[in-house]
Order: C-alpha cells, then structure tokens, then sequence
C-alpha cells in the first residue's frame, strides 16, 4: 500500500539554510499494518510523518500510495499534528466535522470513543484544553474513515484514562485502515503498533518488520 | 516545516558586511528607507536593487537566500500590471493604429520597485547580521529618543520577541494553509479562506500571549547585550552606505 523509495528530505533544499531530515529511506507498509516510528529528536520522524500523509513531497526518491504518488493522497489521509490547533480550523467541535462532511452520528460516536459526551459539541476549540483539542482531532481523523492515518505523537498531553481510550479507539479501527504512529515514548505507544521502525539522522536503522 | 519564507535568516560568512556591526547597518538601511521613500526616482530604485545584487555578491551569499515568491502571488501582481496597463496615461506609444498610455504600468513598476528594493534591504540586513545582535543595535540608535520620554525598553523589548517569533508565526501559518488542502473539494472557497485565516489570527495571538507571558516574567527593561567597539567593516559600511543614501536621495527624475 505505502511504498518509499530512497526517500531524502532536506529542508529548504537550494538555499543556504538547507538541512537533511530524511536519507535514503526505502520500506514498504501494508494495507491496514500498525507501525511505530521511532527515535531521538530531530531523527526526521515529523518530516517522514508530513511525507506520507502526502504534505510533501520528498525531495530525493519516491513516495507512493496505492501506487500513485503520496501527494495525491492529501485529502484521504488523516494527519495528526503535534501543534492540533492548528489542524482545527473550525471554531466548533460541531463544525470541524461539517468542514469534512463528517456524519454526525458517526462523530459522535468517535467523541464518545475519546472519552467525551455530547456536551462537548457545541464547545469552542479555543477554551479547551491541549489534551481536549488533541482528541477532538483525532475523533475526526477517525470518523472520516481514512484508509490511512498519520499520528505525530498522538499521546503527547493525554492522561493515563485518555490514552487508554485512544489505545482502545484504535483497536476499534476497521481492520484495512493502516495507522502509523510516529512516537517517541515506545512503551506507552505499543499497544497502537505491532511493528517497530527506528530513524536516527534521517536514516531507517531498525524495522521490525 | 513547508515554509519557505527566510525572514531575519542569518548565513554564516566573514565577508565585510558579516563583519560590520548591526548598528552601521541598520543606520544606512534607515538612510536608504527615508531616501528611497522622500525620493523614489528610477535612479533611486536602481540604486537600491544594486545595493541589494552587491550585496549579496559581496557577502557570498548565493542566488538561493532570495524568496521564492508564491504563484498566487505572482498571479495578482500580473493582474493588477494588466489593469496598470488598461489605466493609460503619459507617456504613449503608437502600437499599430491606435496609442498605448503607460503611464499607469510605469507608476505601478515604480511601486513595485521601491517595495522589493526595501524588502531586499531588510533581507539583506537579516542575511548578514545575527538577529541577536539587532535589539541592542536598536537600543543604541534610539538611546536619544529616550531622553524626550520615548519609552524605549518597551519598543526593544517587542522587537526582540517579534524577532524570536516571525519564524515561528510564519511556520504556524504554512502549516494552517496545508492543513486547509486537506478538505474535499467543493464549497465555498471564500468561507474556507476566512477560516484558514481566522485559525491562523488565533495562533499568533496565542504566541503574542505567550510572548507577552515571558515579557511579564522578564521584565520590560531587561538588559540588553552590550554592542561591540567599532570596527574597520563599520567604517567601510558606513562610507560607502553615506555616498548611496546620497545617491538615492538626491537623484533627479522623481
């Protein structure tokens, strides 16, 4: 399903401020396969998150899903950011899911999963929480049905009863959908991959696929 | 991460302009802003986009430090060159049997000229100089304003957390305007637009909060670094920045 070919990343490629995020990443990602990536920080797990949700495009190799390049695949894949109020354009729970033609009850039920009741839709994203705004996000992502889904540190501001909610939330995901996580705390991540890739400097170092 | 905005972005060097100190600098950029501005003369405007080409020349900086601007950008510039053209105007010119006014297009062009040539001024400075090193260079030139009640330790200290945010302000905006390519296609492109940009106002008052957390931590008269002694590279910048604030300012034709 997801196939990078030597993938590179370099930021502000051409210019004097160019930096290397990604080097050669070549790896293969099945259809509804649950992967961890992992490593140090500022080992390109963010950028490899941006490059398939199809964001960017890598500046060396290829990028493919379902066999079409990545970048086509931009409004049927989920992203999760790690600054969430960003992706939340919307001023309202209610209405971030009419931005995405989300049906309402399938909305519902994907806040429910997250831990929230009904009260919580007409709430504005600005008075809540950064853990709220981060479940709000993902019971979106999870309600549009993405074939895939990219979380960036989906348990960063959650607590313990929250992140088991989102353990089970994605335990709850069709088996076709594919989710990778991209984590830098592996323990508290495991229940949401049962494959394991390492980066550090940009490189692929372990896959324990 | 998509940005591909270089505000305020130092490159490392030790050409003379790396080496002349913020204060010389900012002081001719100040001399070639007020110039340029009381005398916008294609000579002025020339003088400038020189400055700016040697510059970068001079201080190695290579063709990859200019922006690229964005299409949509350049879309609206090429419209509104079109209606510059449509608005006529001295001079004309006969273009088979009837006459063209470009008096509008050279007026707009002129603009457009003053406009980057400032902007390359302020990239040129960013480029060369550390943005550490420009609150204190900020902190010496308006030490005089400080004596008839300007509050200075306010405006130094917004500037230095405007420095420290534009990247990160800039950063938030690319990132809001490719979460909105994430949205089916349809609706209207209007609402979608005023959405992106209201999302984009609630992240940079948020920073502004932030920033204005940290002035109230800090203090607004916190101490600004010393700047360092004059040196040769000042004195050439200054020169040679006098002789074309000079130019730019008395230059016949505005």
């Amino acid at each position: 399903m997801i196939e990078l070919q030597q993938v590179g990343y370099v930021h502000d490629d051409d210019s004097p401020w160019a930096s290397r995020a990604l080097d050669g990443i070549s790896l293969s990602i099945q259809r509804g396969e649950r992967v961890l990536v992992t490593g140090p920080n500022g080992s390109g797990k963010s950028t490899l998150a941006w490059v398939l949700a199809g964001h960017v495009a890598p500046t060396e190799g290829k990028a493919f899903i379902d066999g079409s390049p990545a970048t086509e695949s931009v409004t049927t894949t989920g992203l999760l950011l790690q600054h969430t109020r960003l992706q939340i354009l919307a001023p309202t729970v209610a209405a971030e899911a009419t931005r995405y033609n989300i049906d309402a009850d399938v909305h519902r039920r994907s806040l429910h999963a997250l831990g929230f009741d009904d009260s919580i839709l007409p709430r504005k994203i600005d008075e809540m929480s950064l853990g709220q705004q981060r479940r709000v996000a993902l019971a979106g992502l999870f309600a549009r049905n993405c074939p895939l889904l990219v979380l960036d540190e989906p348990l960063a501001g959650l607590d313990r009863k929250s992140v088991s909610q989102l353990h089970a939330a994605v335990d709850g995901l069709p088996p076709s959908t594919t989710v990778v996580t991209i984590t830098h705390d592996i323990e508290a991540s495991a229940p949401l991959g049962t494959r394991t890739i390492t980066l550090a400097d940009g490189r692929l170092v372990t896959d324990s696929g | 991460m998509i940005s591909r905005l270089h505000l305020l972005r130092f490159v490392d060097g030790r050409s003379v302009l790396h080496r002349a100190g913020a204060r010389a600098k900012v002081l001719v950029l100040i001399g070639l802003v007020f110039g340029l501005s009381f005398n916008p003369s294609w000579i002025s405007v020339g003088a400038v986009w020189g400055t700016v080409v040697v510059g970068i020349v001079i201080g190695r900086l290579g063709a990859g430090v200019v922006p690229r601007p964005p299409k949509p950008l350049l879309a609206a510039i090429g419209i509104s060159l079109v209606f510059g053209l449509l608005s006529g105007g001295e001079p004309f010119v006969s273009v088979g049997s009837s006459d063209v006014g470009l008096g509008g297009i050279l007026l707009q062009l002129r603009l457009f000229g003053v406009t980057l040539g400032l902007l390359g001024l302020t990239l040129l400075l960013g480029w060369t100089t550390r943005s550490a090193d420009l609150p204190p260079a900020a902190s010496w030139i308006m030490a005089p304003l400080t004596r008839v009640g300007v509050p200075t330790g306010e405006v130094i200290a917004a500037l230095t957390l405007a420095v420290r945010a534009l990247p990160l302000v800039a950063d938030d905006f690319a990132t809001v305007a490719a979460m909105s390519r994430t949205e089916p296609k349809g609706g209207s492109q209007i609402d979608k637009g005023m959405m992106v940009l209201s999302t984009a106002a609630v992240a940079s008052v948020r920073r502004a909060s932030e920033f204005g957390q940290a002035i109230d931590g800090r203090g607004m008269d916190a101490p600004v670094a010393r700047h360092p002694r004059w040196n040769t590279a000042d004195l050439i910048v200054m020169i040679v920045g006098a002789m074309l604030v000079a130019v730019v300012a008395l230059a016949p034709g505005a």
